[in-house]
């Protein structure tokens, strides 16, 4: 208690703790008035230690403060922790390697079912009338560079491999040879000549037999197939976990970087995530990749030749199960830690279900990681949005008061009456249950708190000299709140967010605990719930783990947001 | 007081409004209404041939009836009349909701009330505790333990709850408010099987709100302790218990009492889930399969008891801090 003392002399000239007053708000209203009564009585005394806290920003004396505390520590590396797997989820629960050296035959075959259903595509449409060539053609294109592609795989080292490699090169020349005529067919409208449409037929012919006979041998390369899975908001954070850390890095020993005016650092930050998910977007194409990898086999074990996929090397994620795999062979499986004897693996690079499987046979664990992604960003994007509304209504009822105040404080009276998970219950069931939905009604009707806070704030800095200051310069009220106000009230909303995160997590997964949840394509932890206890007696594995995951993140921001609290403002100890 | 209690009252009435608008807006934002719920989808396929021949002219009749096509400022006041006049109905079985509502309402009230009484007996003798003896051993488990209650889900708190009492056969039951022959039971045992209903879900929804005051107890009283008046009552010679029982805890109680109001809409709220698992036949369950079945009136009329009930507890808890406060006069609260 006694390292408080000095930062509660230092706290920029605030009103002495008020008893009751300080403490959380009777009544939503009550709070402030009363803040703003104790401002008008007690004129306040000049801070008495004014040298250290001109040395350093408000931010650095509440990290100095938060530091102090060991356990608030440990919980904020948990959480980062928490989310980084949440980040790098398909890299770390994954039913696809993250790399391997081989030959993806699966696709080779993909490839060449394409080109046929393309060539007969084509060989459709050439007995249409009217307008055939214009059709034709660019289909034989596409079919031409689909066979380039694949001819390229192909190991043309071995006579076998070469044998087909003129097969496929004789099947080149024969869409050039079509594609000549059509490219420079007189007349659009008109039907193809027979010899055209013979020709076509003929390719199709050619094709037909090429995908009944054997695969030739292919050329081994590497594979990415788990980044290969990756979106662009994926690789946004991604991008953002691995160049957020360089630059923090950055700021802090090369000059350049930490001279850069503020907006230039957010623009940074924001930017280049946004730049790489760009690029990575126009790179990688976006397609289905339905090959099954767990089917393949090392070199030296492929003695049948049917598996999809040959491995010279591979490598695994730590936890090679994916989100929507289901390993028939093992349902509602017990924990692996707490059997006896090691659990029946379905293919060679199974491991075992360190966490059990749910009763279609997902593993638990591979749920959690990536659950966790859906559980966490609720809680984050939910408070997002009630700090916007609350922090933008808050300012305004502070700072204009009169009717707006008024009004606005009528409608937090009203809004605070309605139980959240009451109004959020039935809200998102009567839309329809979903992330979005979710994350949008929370977000809306969880703003009153912050909205207090702010107007308390507000209530006491705007008569402030500052505040003054900027008045009569002639600054426009939307930059005093913004640029010179609410820099000075957003450490209690900092504070009361991390909270709300914690509050958010938690009201989710009570929401898809009653069946409101998120179901598709990844199940939030809630929903895991929800899922679980229908079969509480036989699997009860599938309530203990996740209700543990939210447990660990809910204390985890609880125990970050009051050291926040005591680091920000010793005076706020005890309320929320 | 009477007049201020009175003055509070009327305030209540723009509050009150404001809450009929809200939970009209809430319920009209969303997609769909009773008539849709009634005729459209589900409901026409179960009417089979029946529907076939007349769904078109009830569905007219019906929407006709409810003023369902009528502009929107017409629907909330017929809506706001229907409430005074408390018709307030199933639309899918015309009936009223009142029968199933009160002793719905009357259960979750008596649930939330022995859980208010357990939080306030037990959380100001732990703060107390927590400050006659602050930092020693026992009040640092105490604290860690209250932190961690305080984080735990309730919801995985009575599943976890539910399974240990299934698989260790202690006998409690896990599910609904009586046994199935109860009615053939006199009255002591009555009571007893009906306590023991009680038992689980009353630890669930006590332990947070138990964790949240008792914190804020030991908070407020140790603010108070470190006042110079504590210090003058004992430098005068008062005994320990004297200073904490008279001097220090009539002034760290206002703490807690502001927070009663919060902890309202807190409670209420958490009895849905708890009713839901434990199957309980409140206003939280009723909530819930309202929703489900989107009985409009039901929903409408169990979201404003809620908020009514908040309000109220807002004017209680206000009225008490005047009460143990005499610093705060209803005068000065103008």
């Amino acid at each position: 208690m006694a390292a408080d003392r000095p930062l509660q002399t230092m706290t920029p000239s605030s009103p002495q703790p008020t008893g009751p007053a300080a403490a959380s708000g009777a009544s939503p209203v009550a709070a402030g008035e009363k803040v703003e009564a104790s401002l008008s009585t007690s004129s306040t005394p000049p801070p008495v230690v004014q040298t250290s806290r001109s040395e350093q920003s408000q931010a650095a004396q509440i990290w100095r403060e938060f530091k102090k505390r060991k356990l608030a520590v440990c919980a904020a590396i948990l959480m980062i922790v928490e989310i980084m797997i949440a980040v790098f989820a398909p890299f770390i629960a994954n039913d696809r390697p993250m790399a391997f050296r081989g030959v993806n035959r699966f696709e080779f075959q993909q490839l060449i079912q394409t080109v046929e259903s393309l060539v007969a595509l084509a060989n459709g449409e050439s007995r249409q009338e009217g307008g055939a060539a214009k059709k034709v053609y660019p289909v034989l294109e596409k079919a031409q560079s689909l066979l380039e592609t694949a001819a390229a795989e192909i190991d043309v080292s071995t006579s076998n491999g070469s044998e087909s490699h003129q097969q496929f090169e004789g099947l080149i020349q024969q869409i050039q040879d079509l594609q000549k005529p059509l490219g420079s067919f007189p007349d659009q409208s008109s039907a193809l000549p027979p010899e055209l449409i013979q020709g076509i037929q003929a390719l199709l012919k050619d094709v037909k037999t090429l995908k009944k006979s054997e695969l030739p041998p292919l050329l081994s390369r590497w594979y990415f197939p788990a980044l290969a899975q990756l979106n662009g908001i994926d690789f946004w954070f991604i991008a953002a976990a691995i160049f957020w850390p360089f630059w923090w890095l950055a700021t802090r020993t090369l000059s350049f970087a930490y001279r850069q005016p503020r907006w230039v650092q957010l623009l940074v930050l924001a930017g280049v995530p946004t730049l790489a998910a760009g690029i990575w977007v126009e790179i990688n194409p976006s397609r289905l990749d339905q090959t099954n990898y767990k089917q393949g086999v090392l070199t030296a074990y492929d003695f049948s030749r049917t598996a999809p996929v040959i491995y010279d090397v591979v490598v695994w994620p730590l936890v090679p199960f994916g989100i929507d795999e289901y390993d028939t062979s093992n349902q509602t499986q017990p924990p692996a830690f707490s059997l006896k004897e090691p659990q029946k693996l379905a293919t060679p690079w199974d491991r075992p279900h360190w966490l059990g499987t749910n009763h279609n046979g997902v593993d638990l664990l591979t749920l959690l990681i990536w659950g966790a992604r859906i559980s966490l960003s609720v809680g984050l994007v939910a408070v997002l949005i009630y700090m916007s509304i609350g922090i933008v209504l808050g300012a305004l009822a502070g700072y204009f008061r009169g009717w707006v105040d008024i009004l606005i404080s009528r409608l937090i009276e009203v809004v605070i009456c309605f139980p959240t998970l009451f109004l959020v219950l039935t809200i998102v069931a009567l839309l329809k249950p979903s992330l979005i939905n979710i994350m949008i009604v929370i977000g809306l009707t969880g703003w009153t708190g912050v909205a207090r806070l702010v107007r308390s704030e507000f209530l006491r800095l705007v008569n402030q000299e500052f505040v003054l200051a900027g008045k009569s310069i002639g600054f426009s009220s939307t930059r005093l709140i913004f640029r010179h106000i609410l820099p000075n009230a957003l450490a209690p909303v900092v504070v009361a967010a991390t909270f709300g995160i914690a509050g958010a997590i938690l009201l989710e997964s009570s929401l898809s605990f009653l069946g409101l949840g998120v179901r598709v394509p990844t199940p939030s932890w809630g929903t895991i719930l929800s899922e679980g206890r229908t079969r509480l007696l036989q699997a009860p594995w599938q309530m203990t783990y996740p209700g543990f995951a939210i447990f660990i993140t809910v204390t985890c921001y609880n125990l970050i947001g009051e050291a926040l609290r005591d680091a920000a403002d010793p005076r706020l100890r005890g309320t929320r | 007081m009477a007049t201020y209690i009175f003055r509070r009252l009327l305030l209540m009435i723009p509050t009150l409004f404001g809450i009929l608008v809200l939970s009209f807006i809430v319920i009209k934002s969303t997609p769909g209404d009773p008539a849709s719920g009634r005729f459209g989808g589900a409901a026409a396929a179960q009417g089979g041939m029946n529907a076939e021949r007349g769904t078109e002219d009830a569905e007219k009749a019906f929407r006709k009836n409810f003023k369902l096509d009528e502009p929107l400022y017409v629907q909330f006041f017929w809506f706001v009349g229907r409430i005074f006049r408390g018709e307030m109905i199933y639309y899918t079985k015309q009936g009223s909701i009142w029968p199933d509502l009160i002793p719905a309402m009357k259960i979750t009230l008596m649930i939330n009330s022995i859980v208010f009484l357990l939080v306030y007996l037990l959380a100001i003798p732990m703060g107390i505790f927590s400050a006659t003896a602050p930092h020693s051993t026992g009040d640092r488990i105490m604290t860690l333990t209250l932190f961690v209650l305080y984080s735990l889900p309730s919801f995985w708190v009575a599943e976890m709850l539910r399974l240990g009492v299934l698989e260790s056969n202690l006998g409690l039951p896990v599910s609904g408010l009586q046994s199935p022959n109860a009615d053939r039971l006199s009255l002591l045992p009555w009571l007893w099987d009906y306590t023991l209903h009680l038992v689980l879900p009353i630890l669930c929804m006590t332990y947070a709100s138990l964790a949240y005051i008792s914190r804020q107890m030991r908070a407020g009283m140790l603010e108070v302790v470190r006042q110079d008046y504590i210090r003058t009552a004992k430098a005068k010679g008062c005994s320990p218990a004297r200073v904490i029982w008279v001097h220090a805890l009539r002034n760290s109680l206002f703490p807690i009492i502001t927070l009663f109001a919060s902890l309202l809409p807190a409670l209420i709220g958490g009895s849905v889930i708890i009713e839901y698992i434990f199957n309980i036949p409140g206003m939280g369950k009723l909530t819930i399969d309202s929703v489900f079945s989107r009985e409009y009136d039901m929903i409408l009329v169990t979201m404003m008891l809620s908020a009514v009930l908040t309000l109220l507890g807002i004017l209680i808890s206000d009225i008490m801090y005047v009460l143990v406060d005499p610093r705060v006069s209803f005068e000065s609260k103008n």
